[in-house]
């Protein structure tokens, strides 16, 4: 209890509150326009957080999150362009109702959705976390080590893309994470020059695979034209029939959103569609959705920002990132010299409850925000693609120099914002790419961690059941499509050739 | 790439109508290339790992066990990333098809990024961020005059401004 209102206590001072409301006008920035979206913001923001107390840096973040993934529903709702791909659902919706002159109505369900998807998540954030690092504090390195590789297992099952392509991903993070001084030995691995020994630079690698890319495919798309601008009342609201309404769907959709957000690698766009599809399931009119169901904006709106929650109950607790956004926050907590896991609520106790408060305290801010600025945000998505395009080069330039005050990690960005425009192109996940940079580095020392105290015995990661449990899970993740497949492949219909 | 159309005024995925040169490719021989630039990287990443110096105790498996088992499933996983395509060339099989739009200013914006590392040291912030936000600028398709001059000496003061003065980064 003391720590949880030494998290509340947090927001008594003046500099977390600025930081909040900095995150939340950026995160519906970042949000309304598409292309950008909640990672290539955490990526670009986190260079202006070095010289930050690591508390009002992690609310900045926390918050652009939050109102990232109700950013994209903006023009989601005015122009059929989602912002974020966990507001596809919303733009069927909300773009109906745009069309037929309510596109006041639609996005006032889709703020008011997403703070109870907010508010509702935070509070089985705060209830779950602290239970779930109280068991991972019992883990044993061959269990984390296990566990980290389910998750990023997961991640590649799940990912867009093929399987396939999800396993070179992961592959390829893990040999990228081994890059620079081996931490248990200090012998240098795969570092051609002293400016690799501290291994790869996580914020350049970051910019320049979502940051960087996504200029080259601004690039690719042209100037945009000029969009027509909906004329909105200067404040937002509801009838209080209309929300009474929609409290089921919105309580439903917010408790499948966290409960989707926790598992590695679902994220906010699958909480998102699943929620979609189960309120169409269960609705008395299914005929209404796509058609400018009210229901259908608030069932897709809790759940993607009921995820964001939920994505942070494993980072913070295991230390396991829900999403890549959530590698990223691991990116961030790494950079101001915090360690995500069970610990971090021992060690740093006032770390995770600001996290969780900023969640209580952002989630009204973001309403009064969002309900008030509907007109302001109907005029950013007007904003020039290339101008855009502009902006994010020149602070990943500057913001890739100021992570290191050196070249090298320039360089490294540079290299990496054309793989990453290459990758996507050819649709090979980046998602995975980055767990796995991140988790490498833990999930090898645990597992050499885990010989050393066995004494060298390979049967420590096959005599606990849990391990067995997550390594087993591990395998079907590839076992099960690749059986698919393979039945697939051989129910092929053979060309018989008669003589 | 044999494969390569040039096709004008096909539809960007936001629906606006495309302008520039587009560039439509067949991806199983892009998908072959990078699969077979995938392995070749993961075999001398396999050849380096086994230079790694052996453990000094029996109980350690060591620093390079690691990196070889991530080096087997990075090669076996980028054999199966040509698979797929081998597979698809020997049935015949419909290709995927990579639309790159304005490809020759995607490419020159590629160029433009490692010049911009390279100037951003040897002249300066201030001296290199005016005019490559401006190239930035007009290879995203800007052709106004005064969008051109104003809006790269804005975002450039406007970045350096934060970095320099606001978070008191110090810029070459």
């Amino acid at each position: 209890m003391d720590a949880v209102i030494a998290g509340f206590g947090s927001f008594g001072t003046l500099g977390i509150w600025i930081a909040l409301v900095i995150g939340l006008i950026i995160g519906y920035f970042i949000g309304a326009v598409p292309g950008l979206g909640p990672s290539l913001g955490i990526a670009l923001l986190i260079p202006f957080t070095y010289g930050m107390d690591p508390r009002s840096a992690l609310v900045m973040l926390i918050a652009l999150y939050m109102a990232a993934e109700y950013g994209g529903a903006i023009t989601a709702i005015l122009l059929n362009s989602p912002g974020t791909a966990a507001a596809v659902p919303t733009s069927w919706d909300g773009y109906a109702l745009t069309r037929k002159g309510k596109a006041e109505l639609a996005l006032a369900v889709s703020i008011i959705s997403s703070f109870a998807g907010v508010l509702t998540s935070a509070l089985l954030l705060m209830l779950t976390a602290v239970p779930l690092s109280e068991v991972a504090l019992k883990f044993g390195p061959a269990q984390y080590a296990a566990l980290a590789l389910a998750g990023l297992c997961l991640v590649a099952l799940i990912s867009e893309g093929s399987m396939v392509k999800g396993l070179v991903a992961i592959t390829l993070g893990l040999a990228l994470a081994t890059v620079g001084m081996d931490v248990q030995t200090g012998v240098p691995r795969f570092s051609p020059s002293p400016d690799f020994f501290e291994g790869l630079p996580l914020v350049p690698v970051l910019l320049g695979l979502y940051a960087l890319s996504e200029v080259l495919f601004m690039i690719s798309e042209g100037p945009s034209g000029k969009k027509p601008t909906e004329h909105l009342a200067r404040m937002l609201t509801l009838p209080l029939s209309t929300l009474r309404r929609l409290s089921a769907p919105i309580l439903r959709s917010s408790l499948i959103g966290y409960a989707l957000g926790v598992i590695p690698g679902a994220g906010t766009v699958i909480a998102s569609f699943a929620s979609y599809g189960i309120a169409k399931r269960i609705s008395k009119t299914p005929e209404d959705f796509g058609n400018g169901s009210l229901e259908g904006i608030a069932s897709s709106e809790a759940a993607n920002n009921a995820a964001v929650s939920g994505s942070l109950a494993p980072l913070l607790a295991l230390g396991i990132p829900g999403s890549g956004t959530g590698a990223i926050l691991i990116g961030a907590l790494m950079i101001h010299g915090l360690q995500p896991g069970p610990l971090l609520f021992t060690r740093n106790p006032e770390i995770p409850y600001t996290i969780m408060a900023s969640l209580f305290v952002g989630a009204p801010l973001m309403l009064l925000v969002g309900l008030g600025g509907g007109g302001l945000w109907a005029r950013v998505t007007a904003l020039p693609r290339q101008v855009i395009a502009t902006a994010v080069f020149l602070v990943c330039i500057v913001g890739a120099y100021a992570s290191e005050n050196a070249m090298f990690p320039v360089y490294v960005m540079c290299a990496f914002g054309v793989i990453g425009y290459i990758f996507r192109l050819l649709q090979i996940p980046l998602a995975p790419v980055v767990l796995s940079l991140i988790l490498g580095e833990m999930l090898e020392v645990n597992f050499r961690r885990a010989f050393v105290q066995a004494r060298g015995d390979m049967s420590v990661y096959l005599t606990d059941p849990l391990t067995m449990i997550l390594l087993v899970g591990c395998v079907l993740c590839f076992a099960g499509p690749a059986w698919s497949w393979l039945r697939s492949a051989s129910a092929r219909p053979r060309v018989r050739h008669d003589p | 790439m044999s494969d390569k159309a040039l096709k004008p005024e096909a539809h960007a995925p936001s629906g606006e109508p495309r302008n520039g040169i587009t560039l439509e490719v067949r991806t199983r021989l892009p998908d072959l290339v990078v699969a077979a630039a995938i392995l070749a990287a993961f075999v001398a990443y396999t050849i380096a790992a086994l230079r790694i110096p052996a453990p000094y105790t029996n109980d350690d498996v060591g620093p390079g066990a690691f990196p070889l088992m991530v080096a087997v499933f990075g090669v076996l996983g980028s054999l199966g990333l040509a698979v797929g395509p081998l597979l698809g060339m020997i049935r015949g099989t419909p290709q995927d098809t990579v639309i790159i739009n304005r490809y020759p200013q995607v490419f020159a914006a590629a160029l433009l990024l490692m010049l911009g590392a390279v100037l951003f040291d040897r002249i300066g912030a201030v001296a290199s961020l005016v005019p490559l936000g401006l190239a930035m600028l007009w290879l995203g398709g800007e052709r106004r005059v005064m969008q051109l001059i104003i809006v790269p000496v804005a975002l450039a003061a406007g970045v350096y401004a934060a970095f320099a003065y606001g978070l008191d980064v110090p810029l070459p």
